[in-house]
């Protein structure tokens, strides 16, 4: 059993829709992908992410992950985004230059062996 | 009849159920498909209450656990098990039955028993003298069967209490009987470690004493005879861990099993009480 951390760990990502890509105030981004299934509970999801938004009017806006700054453009009408990033369930916004959040959406990691209560407690035999 | 009819209920209500949710992080959390499995090196001992039985000297404790989707094995039990809610879980359980441990031959002798003057002096402090018939030792007798048991257990779980109910049934047709428990637990943390003070009732059906304490007209003719009565066993125990590192976990716990007359009239009984104790260090392999 204990093998099996020697076998590389696989992740799985769920690709986001392309259409329709979420809008608010003008404004809309495509995020993909935005569920990423891992092979165990808290482990950290390893995959590329990619976005793209656009808006009507040109904007100073930057990307966060929680609240970590990614990348940031100044008055910009689109922007693309790609990077290979370690992430766990966390938000990505992208904000105004007064930090205003224009659009959200929610990244999750799911497992494929969810943790689940112990039914019996500890050395309970004896 | 009826224990099939309760089996049809609890998988016709096991059908309707949630799937497993997810575990909270106050609780004591499984990976699922993940066999566990902890050694613990120490000393301790479980007393023996029965006239000629042996302690079980406690040096090295295992504590295994695995658990799939659905089925589960911890510690000698196994079983499926359903979450009816976010705090009940409904489970389908196996195991052997452990009175015949008390009649067992541990490791061929007492070598490994601890008599130290701190455990002969708290065993003198608070036993009982048993007035009774005349004492029969457990090698005067026949042999005890080894039963196996299938059961249904609820349990509930909350932040840092937990509950478990189990009724069980003997399976093996060996003492035709019962026996059921109600368990309440409490844990919390401190700066010298993670306590759990749990308390338990536990109930025993007059033909499992009975086959395992009773004295019948199949021993010998001038040995005392009793017939079981059903018997309540109140539990007290006392955990504590204190983590180390990842994998080592310091370890102690104390358990307390009162045994009311239904055990103490028996001629092969000879102490109202089954202590358990234990301090070590557990390294945890898997």
């Amino acid at each position: 059993m204990r093998c099996l951390w020697l076998f590389p760990v696989f992740l799985f990502t769920v690709a986001a829709q392309t259409t329709p890509v979420d809008c608010d105030a003008g404004v809309c981004w495509d995020v993909s992908p935005q569920i990423c299934i891992t092979e165990q509970q808290d482990q950290q999801c390893n995959t590329q992410l990619q976005l793209h938004w656009v808006s009507k009017l040109p904007l100073d806006t930057c990307l966060y992950i929680a609240e970590q700054q990614l990348q940031c453009w100044q008055n910009s009408t689109e922007g693309r985004w790609q990077q290979a990033l370690s992430w766990q369930s966390s938000m990505l916004t992208l904000r105004s230059a007064d930090n205003t959040v224009l659009l959200r959406t929610e990244l999750q990691v799911m497992s494929r062996k969810p943790a689940r209560r112990r039914l019996s407690s500890p050395w309970s035999i004896f | 009849m009826r224990y099939w009819l309760l089996l049809i209920c609890v998988f016709s209500i096991a059908t309707l159920a949630d799937e497993a949710s997810a575990c909270p992080e106050s609780g004591q959390c499984v990976q699922e498909q993940q066999l566990y499995l902890n050694l613990a090196l120490g000393v301790g001992q479980r007393s023996n209450p029965l006239n000629g039985g042996e302690k079980l000297p406690l040096i090295l404790l295992p504590d295994v656990y695995y658990y799939s989707n659905q089925w589960f094995f911890d510690n000698g039990k196994l079983g499926t098990s359903w979450d009816l809610s976010q705090d009940w879980t409904l489970s389908l359980v196996g195991q052997l039955n452990a009175e015949k441990g008390y009649f067992q031959k541990w490791f061929g002798g007492s070598a490994f028993q601890f008599n130290s003057g701190f455990n002969q002096g708290f065993n003198s402090s608070i036993s009982t003298v048993r007035v009774g018939p005349q004492p029969i030792s457990i090698h005067e007798i026949s042999k005890r069967p080894t039963a196996f048991d299938v059961g249904l257990q609820l349990n509930w779980f909350a932040t840092n209490w937990y509950m478990q109910t189990i009724v069980w049934q003997d399976a093996s047709n060996t003492y035709k009987g019962q026996h059921a428990s109600v368990r309440l637990s409490r844990s919390w943390e401190t700066d010298i470690g993670n306590w759990q003070l749990a308390t338990a009732l536990l109930w025993k059906s007059a033909k499992l004493i009975d086959t395992y304490y009773g004295i019948d007209n199949n021993e010998a003719f001038y040995l005392p005879r009793y017939n079981g009565r059903p018997s309540w066993q109140p539990e007290l125990r006392l955990d504590w861990q204190k983590p180390l590192t990842e994998r080592v976990t310091l370890l102690a716990f104390f358990r307390y099993l009162h045994l009311d007359d239904a055990m103490t009239d028996s001629p092969l009984v000879r102490s109202d009480k089954v202590t358990t104790w234990f301090f070590g260090v557990s390294y945890r392999l898997y």
